[in-house]
């Protein structure tokens, strides 16, 4: 023993923190034996570590969203690990037996940070090829590897370090420890084993074992102090209470619970996501696919490739668009063939899909960079929460006011996950969207209006005593030849991540396209933003389309994201002078994967900005491109309040329907701030609710209010909204509204109109360049049918519908199944020019099939 | 095969039961923001899946969390919310408080503490919260951040230090002789 110790040694910490070793401690024992002075401050020092230990224990700490979950567990499923490739593999071990050997001799934990290393070499590797490889292997060449060395270390190391430094005896250190070894973790009493009951499994991940945490209640969760920790144990039975309440709890207004579901229900509910395996084509193209983009540095960039890439892997991405889209249908049907397969011979599958996915193996082999890239679901991919409409009571709240919404990106997405082979997360189903991603044939306006509306009654199909109503509109047809000149600014992501091939490459293909179709005397500029924006193509006139097409193949991916300044130039770019056409179409397009890093500027100012631009008269198009990190909800918010819309594009068929297709929709607005209000005649309406539009839902009195934003109507364009009715003498109560307790039954109002009309619609819109709404009205009655004798474009928007509620599991889905909209869907489906109907039969067969495994 | 894909799944599981809130309360404190803080968790944990399990399984918990540390200063850089990848650069970001909630629950006492602890450095508050929020070691927190272990062991032993000064300077109560 030399000096006495000082009490500012750090050791004593380390002393009282369990943190030494052997010989360590009993130095310090030793010296503690000799000094009062070192005994106190160990004793002061274990003191405070108890209080920031229970201090800091009994923080809360926020749970990722059950939707996150599920993206990982689907991930899961659908990724295997890395394959390694001789080479790599070797030039992993290589690191890993120089670190082993190092960390043997020098006895310090670099070898568990060379490992990890490794791991992140692993990743890099994936990414650089061979040149990395090289790298990696040169300089671990000194150390003699041994493969088969390599392949022990693992375990011998572990308890050489337990022995080298004493862990403290901590519960989290412990687990950990647990964890060691074989994987399984017998320190979990509590977990359920019952790989069945996925509800069992979410209430058990609710436990929070580490800290004594009061994890957030919900439901038939209990509190229960069990040797000094809080566990949560799940009391009844997981079918006495849907996994609604869990799930999305979040998303869910808790007194919109409704009436409780069927049994059958609540076995659905709770596979859905949870264990949805992927179909085999998400198998396919998972196979091994390698993290590569999104190693070091790389956050967020290269989230991309669900939508072609994820279907894909590697097939077709280099062909020209126009072949890839038929492809895609092509790839669709077979889908639906291995899907059938996959339900009629459970057993053989796996070898299928295994022998598939070598062949797709050795096919991304030849192309390596095209394919790494490509992940499916399961990104950061954000959305908004959104809770079914309620039924109302018509008695209660006769009127019912919304916002047209032309959107269609929920559709896109919904047909990317599921071509995928997973279902959607609810949040991501927006069934209006998805109702208008079709075209109906309903007759154009005749006279000054710019829009006609159709409504169109029949029995509700999930329901069939309650009635569907239809309210469809169509706005003016404006051919290309005669429309106003075009002035528009392209805003485009050109940050690291949209290297994709389905992204700006795909988005470039389609710009092409436009610009071929625009007249001379429109206009076209390109602003790109990275980390910083930057004017790409002044704004040009379409006579010199040749500067134009070689701007646009100039533009390329590199850097980060930083939008708002972005914005702020297009916008400005719009509006100049000499650009800005009066009562002509001015519009700025932002193309991203949906990272919209703004900078300085948070969402809400961003949609402040925007909001202010849209006064300048200038239009607003968002084009969401790519998966993983696609934020949806940033883009719909910036969509709606720059009087725009907003288009999720999965694939080149997508980007020719957005951009040129419907060019003349998307680009010219023929009304803006539409908003609809439904008045409803208790004397016939009992209750009713509006299916979809959620987020578009406004209060009674924005109606008349011209400063409330709302949707606008492209110059062809259709838009259709439904509302569920129950009419009056329906028996039973109203579904998800208790019976009243002071009210039996609840009275008919008085003073009741004599009416047999069933509500009045009421339209309000202001012209594309004008400050004031005029207001359009139609009163009407119930004169449909049964649902076989309302017309195909009903059938087909109910089948829409049907499979929306299906996906987002509402609670009003009533008897629907997946077979019943195949069925109506089929008798809807009508003439079905570009083949959009049949590819949406053929998501329907593919949910089937994902949701029956 | 699907037995091995049932146990990865389980493994999956297991490991986002044990660690999905911890790691979500660290990148929190690293990027103030719940969102990110998810963002960043979930990617900790879509990496774990393309992990092989036999690379990872003795040192999940570090693993984990180095990873996680590695996204969300990514996060930061890409928003140019750091430059680089420094300390002290960290440090400056990384002093997000928790929720408002959070605190009202809070005992008197341990306020104390936890308010005290938001003063200090944030690279000390990382490592004090590694290792008495999250059980790690000193050889565990060294993993995930890099620093050496005798580095940890100072900026730990420092850190306690300056807390038990605070509380005794502020309470007048008598931690040491």
């Amino acid at each position: 023993m030399s000096t006495p110790i000082q009490p500012d040694d750090p050791r004593l910490t380390a002393y009282a923190l369990g943190e030494l070793d052997e010989a360590g401690r009993a130095e310090i024992e030793a010296q503690l034996a000799a000094s009062d002075e070192a005994r106190r401050e160990v004793g002061a020092i274990t003191e405070a570590a108890h209080l920031l230990e229970s201090a800091l224990q009994a923080e809360s700490s926020p749970e990722l969203s059950a939707s996150r979950r599920d993206a990982i567990r689907a991930h899961v499923q659908t990724r295997r690990p890395a394959r390694l490739t001789f080479l790599r593999r070797a030039a992993v071990w290589l690191v890993l037996v120089g670190a082993a050997i190092a960390a043997l001799a020098i006895v310090t934990p670099n070898l568990m940070r060379s490992r990890m290393a490794a791991d992140e070499a692993d990743l890099l590797l994936a990414e650089r090829s061979s040149r990395a490889l090289s790298i990696v292997r040169s300089k671990d060449m000194s150390v003699p590897g041994q493969a088969g060395a390599g392949d022990t270390h693992g375990g011998v190391l572990s308890r050489t370090e337990a022995e080298i430094y004493q862990a403290a005896p901590s519960k989290a250190d412990r687990s950990s420890l647990d964890i060691n070894g074989d994987g399984v973790d017998e320190e979990i009493p509590y977990y359920s084993n019952d790989a069945g009951q996925a509800a069992n499994q979410s209430y058990a991940r609710m436990t929070n074992r580490m800290r004594g945490e009061n994890a957030p209640t919900k439901g038939n969760l209990q509190n229960v102090a069990v040797g000094g920790e809080i566990r949560i144990i799940r009391h009844d039975n997981p079918e006495e209470r849907p996994a609604l309440t869990w799930g999305m709890g979040l998303s869910r207004d808790e007194e919109a619970a409704l009436e409780p579901l069927p049994k059958e229900a609540v076995e659905q509910l709770s596979s859905i996501g949870y264990f949805a395996e992927p179909s085999s084509t998400s198998e396919l193209s998972a196979g091994g696919d390698l993290d590569a983009r999104r190693t070091a540095g790389g956050y967020g960039a290269g989230m991309g490739g669900g939508g072609v890439g994820g279907y894909g892997g590697g097939m077709g991405l280099n062909r020209s668009g126009e072949r890839w889209g038929e492809d895609h249908r092509t790839m669709l049907a077979a889908d639906g063939v291995v899907e059938k397969r996959a339900l009629e011979e459970r057993q053989e599958r796996v070898p299928l899909l295994s022998s598939l996915d070598g062949e797709l193996l050795a096919r991304r082999d030849a192309v390596p960079m095209e394919t790494a890239s490509h992940r499916e679901a399961g990104g950061v991919e954000t959305y908004e929460l959104i809770a079914d409409n309620p039924f109302l009571l018509a008695a209660q709240q006769p009127l019912s006011t919304f916002s047209i919404d032309v959107d269609t990106a929920s559709y896109a997405n919904v047909r990317r996950f599921l071509t995928q082979g997973s279902l959607p997360p609810k949040e991501a189903v927006r069934i209006e969207e998805m109702i208008n991603y079709f075209d109906y044939d309903y007759p154009a306006p005749e006279g000054a209006d710019p829009f006609a509306a159709h409504i169109e009654f029949a029995a509700c199909p999930w329901r069939p005593e309650h009635r569907l109503v239809r309210i469809g509109l169509k706005g003016r047809e404006i051919p290309n030849d005669d429309r106003p000149a075009c002035n528009l600014v392209f805003l485009l992501d050109v940050s690291g991540s949209m290297k994709d091939p389905n992204k700006l490459p795909l988005l470039k293909q389609a710009m092409r396209l436009l610009v071929q179709t625009l007249g001379k005397a429109d206009r076209v500029a390109l602003v790109t933003f990275a980390n910083e924006a930057r004017v790409a193509l002044s704004s040009t006139t379409c006579d010199e389309k040749q500067i134009i097409l070689a701007a646009i193949d100039s533009v390329n991916a590199d850097g980060g994201t930083n939008g708002g300044a972005g914005i702020e130039l297009a916008y400005d770019l719009a509006g100049e002078k000499g650009h800005f056409v009066p009562g002509g179409v001015n519009r700025v397009i932002l193309a991203t994967d949906g990272d919209f890093n703004v900078g300085t500027q948070s969402r809400p100012e961003l949609v402040k900005l925007i909001e202010d631009r849209a006064k300048s008269g200038v239009f607003f198009t968002a084009l969401g491109f790519g998966a993983g990190n696609l934020k949806d909800a940033n883009l719909e918010a910036l969509a709606d309040k720059g009087n725009g819309n907003y288009a999720y594009i999965d694939g080149f068929n997508e980007a020719r329907k957005v951009l040129v297709e419907e060019m003349t929709g998307t680009v010219i607005a023929i009304a803006k701030d539409v908003k609809a209000q439904v008045e409803f005649n208790p004397g016939v309406v009992s209750a009713y609710r509006l299916i979809g539009y959620e987020n578009r839902v406004l209060a009674a009195r924005d109606f008349n209010d011209d400063r409330k934003d709302a949707g606008e109507i492209g110059a062809g364009h259709t838009v259709t909204a439904l509302y569920e009715i129950v009419p009056v003498g329906v028996g039973g109560t109203v579904p998800g509204v208790d019976k009243l307790r002071y009210q039996t039954p609840p009275p008919a109002p008085e003073n009741l109109v004599e009416s047999a009309e069933m509500f009045t619609l009421k339209l309000r819109y202001k012209a594309p360049d004008g400050d004031t709404s005029k207001l359009i009205e139609f009163p009407v009655r119930d004169t449909g049918g049964a649902i076989e004798e309302a017309s195909s474009d009903f059938r087909f928007a109910a089948a829409v519908a049907e499979f929306g509620m299906l996906l987002r599991d509402s609670d009003a889905k009533g008897n629907a199944t997946y077979d019943s909209v195949l069925e109506l869907a089929t008798a809807g489906k009508g003439p079905d020019p570009q083949g959009y109907r049949a590819e949406f039969l053929n998501l329907v067969a593919a949910a089937k099939a994902i949701k029956a495994r | 095969m699907a037995e091995v894909e049932d146990a990865r799944t389980a493994w999956v599981e297991r490991a986002l039961e044990r660690y999905e809130r911890p790691l979500v309360a660290y990148a929190l404190r690293l990027t103030g923001n719940l969102e990110q803080a998810r963002d960043v968790v979930q990617d900790t944990f879509l990496r774990l899946c393309a992990s092989e399990r036999e690379r990872v399984d003795d040192h999940l918990g570090p693993w984990l969390f180095h990873v996680c540390r590695n996204r969300a200063l990514d996060v930061l850089r890409k928003e140019h919310r750091m430059d680089s990848l420094t300390d002290a650069q960290a440090a400056v970001v990384a002093s997000a408080r928790p929720a408002p909630s959070a605190i009202a629950e809070r005992r008197e006492a341990t306020d104390h503490v936890l308010g005290i602890l938001d003063e200090l450095p944030a690279n000390q508050q990382e490592v004090i919260r590694l290792k008495f929020q999250h059980g790690m070691s000193y050889k565990e927190i060294s993993e995930i951040t890099g620093h050496s272990v005798s580095n940890v062991g100072y900026l730990i032993h420092t850190g306690i230090k300056a807390i038990r000064r605070q509380i005794q300077s502020t309470t007048g109560l008598p931690q040491e002789a």
